[in-house]
């Protein structure tokens, strides 16, 4: 009876899945594998905040002048919004450049707003010769110089700071990264200091910088845009644009260098924030981009749309672009769990935790995989010298946990700031790592080591990393990736799959390990 | 590779997945864990029903009760201490004596009163139970074992496992502590194995880390032929435990004490399938016949008689 069922919701499953798959790979044409080269770019802006009950109205700057991208389907969702929009002077602090003069906002305005509200600008980059991926190249005018319009006080630390770093510099390229330097440590420097004393953020120190570079005779130009790649949570990066001898030059305030700008989109130019809003409050904008997957598919997505015009409304395409990219991610979790219940019940691994070794994984795709198993290996290993110096203290064991936990942040802050010295980005990312996991993980190691020896702890501990690797190498794979997000129904197929696992009563691989004597003679 | 498994399952080797697939689960419905995943409740149990269990001198429920812990130490020279919902032999503190205000442990190290607080605190906060739950702390009689077992035993109490099916005892193995496992009765704590004829009480042949070994590592006893005293009555209290508890696939721990006899100290409703390697032989063709037999024996007598019968080696 028990059997039967199982059978049944089996064949269903199996049935279900594999009936829609090859519906859509036989009938309706969908491409089994992702296309080789991503050309378009979905990028959208997500504005939340909270209405007062009183008139609204949001600025926030849309795409404009990105050379060598088309900025095409552009979309503005805000329900009950009126929208305009309109080009606006770039100003630096009053100081404009005709040459690069407009940006091009979007306004969005309501008589009365309340409550949470969500606004949504989306727009599709493509290339402009699509051939291969197009850098960036700054526009030809020449521009002119104009007056910072320094008050009084301000222009007396502005000459200082530049004298004193006009005589410690040669020429341009030596005198820009002087400068950023001294404007993004103000500490060791009162007159830095003193002008940045409005200048909230990095945005903020660029601006001025500017203004400091037309004091300078350098004519420039802030810009402010994001790098291309699979994101969630896109940041903005600042640029500067200075010209001279008849040419411009790119300068990368994160890294502090001169350099030709890769992936990069600017977004719009001078001091105005991304967006701005009166009658609101708890303004918040996130980005994402994300590789254009329907452009992959464009010709089949074109004829279903016209042979089956609904056939799209309730597949993840339908969502919006910051959703698809966490689907993208969230879909992975179940691949990964699979992975670790094969390994476990087919092969007989013994790991921490459950579903531990996929969550290692996930992290492991903010960092990449040798960073991932470095970090992850000298986090554990500074976390249990911790944890074995307070066993001598005679903790109780939650305050214990809580101690490992406040070491393992530290550590990692520890980590980010010495690697971001070094000039490693990577370390950066550490701060994605589910700490909680990692102090738990910690604590179970040690726990292991009193009770079974340091033999034991250690095995299961590189087991577990080892499961985490392949979890992390299957659920990175472009093709899983693209099947599973493209073909949702397959997870009815890994279901029937586990269910029928689930039910396996049948050797594991390891069992030979432990019955060895049985197999002698 | 398949002709591995095929030799394994000509063996009759019942694996990790068949154990918890088609023994575990369908026999031990997840109601009647708690009767022995707490220990206190197992003692409980098994007491009323006749069962001999060690005395247990208190329980600590709750950090605040700890101040009672000098006065209770006070009075005991020796001691077992150990978490109520503990697996795997995990968190058991082991006390054979005193020594002015130090403890000394089968070891022959010495431990403070202070060190014991803290073990016991560790224990109340969940270090050693099942998903880290908060947990109670038994501190019971320490078993002094019977001499039969001097020669074969390293600092440590050796255990009796009996692997009872519905019922019928069907499997036993001796498990004796070595150097290496540090006094712990437990296999994968490096403890020897050492299986147990059904029929005649006598050990057979053991195993340690999965090569036969004729005599005791540390000792260098021989270890066959050690017959088990009392072994029928050890079998009763065994099958009595099916009867307590209700568990269809049970481990029973029994230990054997010079003055007071055997002691049921845990019943285990997911126990180690290791006992197949100490005797040398799988469970499957054994599970098999009781389930054939199972509804025609009613009482403790009638299924260890069929044990005796069918299981000797």
């Amino acid at each position: 009876m028990n059997k039967l069922q199982l059978k049944l919701l089996v064949g269903i499953l199996l049935a279900i899945g594999l009936g829609v798959f090859s519906y859509k790979v036989f009938v309706l044409g969908f491409p089994l594998v992702p296309a080789e080269k991503t050309s378009a770019w979905n990028v959208e802006a997500h504005v939340a905040f909270d209405g007062k009950d009183s008139p609204v109205k949001v600025v926030l700057q849309t795409l404009n002048r990105v050379s060598g991208f088309a900025v095409t389907d552009e979309f503005f969702i805000g329900a009950g919004y009126g929208r305009q929009r309109v080009s606006q002077k770039i100003t630096d602090e009053k100081l404009t450049n005709e040459a690069y003069d407009q940006n091009s906002v979007v306004i969005w305005s309501k008589r009365l707003a309340d409550g949470k509200q969500d606004l949504i600008y989306s727009a599709v980059l493509r290339p402009e010769s699509s051939d291969e991926f197009p850098t960036w190249s700054p526009p030809q005018d020449i521009p002119e110089l104009r007056d910072p319009q320094f008050a009084e006080a301000e222009g007396v630390a502005a000459n200082a700071l530049i004298s004193r770093i006009g005589k410690e510099s040669a020429d341009m390229e030596s005198f820009v990264p002087l400068l950023m330097q001294e404007l993004q440590n103000p500490k060791k420097n009162s007159n830095a200091a003193y002008l940045l004393r409005n200048a909230k953020n990095s945005r903020g120190i660029v601006n001025v910088a500017v203004r400091l570079l037309h004091l300078a005779g350098i004519p420039a130009q802030s810009v402010h845009g994001i790098t291309l790649g699979t994101s969630s949570d896109a940041r903005i990066s600042h640029w500067l644009e200075l010209y001279q001898d008849g040419a411009w030059h790119m300068f990368d305030v994160a890294k502090g260098v001169f350099s030709t700008p890769v992936k990069f989109v600017p977004w719009w130019r001078g001091d105005a924030p991304l967006a701005e809003i009166t009658g609101g409050k708890d303004l918040q904008v996130s980005l994402s981009v994300v590789p254009d997957a329907i452009d992959a598919m464009k010709n089949v997505v074109d004829r279903i749309e016209t042979t089956h015009p609904t056939f799209f409304d309730y597949s993840l395409f339908s969502l919006p672009v910051q959703a698809q990219a966490t689907y993208r991610v969230i879909l992975l979790i179940p691949i990964g769990a699979i992975l670790l219940v094969f390994l476990r019940n087919v092969i007989g691994f013994s790991t921490f935790g459950t579903f531990m070794p996929v969550l290692i994984a996930l992290s492991f795709r903010e960092t990449q995989l040798l960073w991932g198993v470095g970090m992850f290996s000298v986090v554990i290993m500074l976390g249990l010298g911790v944890r074995l110096y307070l066993e001598h203290l005679k903790l109780l064991l939650v305050p214990r946990l809580a101690c490992v936990l406040i070491t393992v942040v530290l550590l990692m802050a520890g980590i980010s700031v010495v690697c971001f010295k070094l000039g490693i980005p990577r370390g950066v990312s550490v701060s994605l790592f589910p700490m909680v996991i990692l102090s738990m993980t910690i604590e179970r190691i040690s726990v292991m080591w009193d009770e079974m020896g340091a033999g034991k702890a250690i095995q299961q501990a590189v087991a577990s990393m080892a499961v985490a690797v392949l979890a992390y190498l299957v659920m990175t794979n472009s093709y899983v990736e693209h099947l599973f997000f493209v073909f949702p129904e397959l997870f009815l197929v890994l279901l029937a799959l586990t269910v029928l696992l689930g039910r396996y009563t049948g050797y594991r691989l390891l069992d030979l390990v432990r019955f060895r004597t049985f197999l002698r003679g | 590779m398949f002709s591995f498994f095929k030799k394994l399952k000509a063996h009759g080797i019942v694996g990790m997945n068949a154990r918890n697939g088609a023994y575990v689960l369908p026999h031990n419905p997840r109601k009647l864990y708690p009767l022995v995943d707490d220990k206190e409740t197992t003692k409980r149990l098994t007491q009323d029903a006749g069962l001999n269990v060690p005395e247990m001198y208190g329980v600590f429920r709750a950090p605040h009760e700890l101040k009672q812990l000098p006065a209770m130490l006070e009075n005991l020279d020796s001691f077992v201490i150990k978490p109520a919902r503990g697996a795997g032999g995990n968190g058991i503190l082991v006390i054979t004596g005193k020594l002015g205000s130090h403890f000394l442990k089968p070891d022959d190290s010495f431990v403070s009163t202070e060190e014991i607080h803290f073990h016991i605190s560790n224990i109340l906060s969940g270090m050693h139970s099942l998903g880290g739950m908060p947990d109670k702390a038994l501190v019971e009689y320490c078993v002094k074992f019977d001499p039969i077992f001097k020669g074969i035993a390293y600092q440590g109490v050796p255990d009796i496992r009996i692997i009872v099916y519905k019922g019928v005892p069907v499997m036993a193995m001796l498990r004796l502590p070595t150097r290496e496992s540090d006094g712990k009765a437990n296999l994968h704590q490096g403890a020897m194995g050492c299986g147990i004829d059904i029929r005649t009480g006598k050990t057979t042949h053991a195993v340690w880390k999965n090569n036969n070994h004729a005599s005791h590592p540390d000792t260098l006893q021989p270890i066959s032929g050690v017959l088990i005293p009392g072994w029928e009555e050890l079998l009763r209290q065994s099958s009595l435990g099916y009867s307590v508890t209700g568990l269809g696939y049970l481990g029973v721990d029994i230990v054997l004490d010079k003055d007071l006899g055997p002691l049921i100290l845990e019943l285990n409703a997911r126990p180690g399938l290791a006992i197949q390697v100490a005797n040398k032989t799988g469970l499957q063709s054994r599970l098999d016949k009781v389930e054939a037999a199972h509804h025609n024996l009613h009482s403790e007598k009638e299924r260890v008689q069929y044990a005796m019968d069918n299981f000797g080696s």
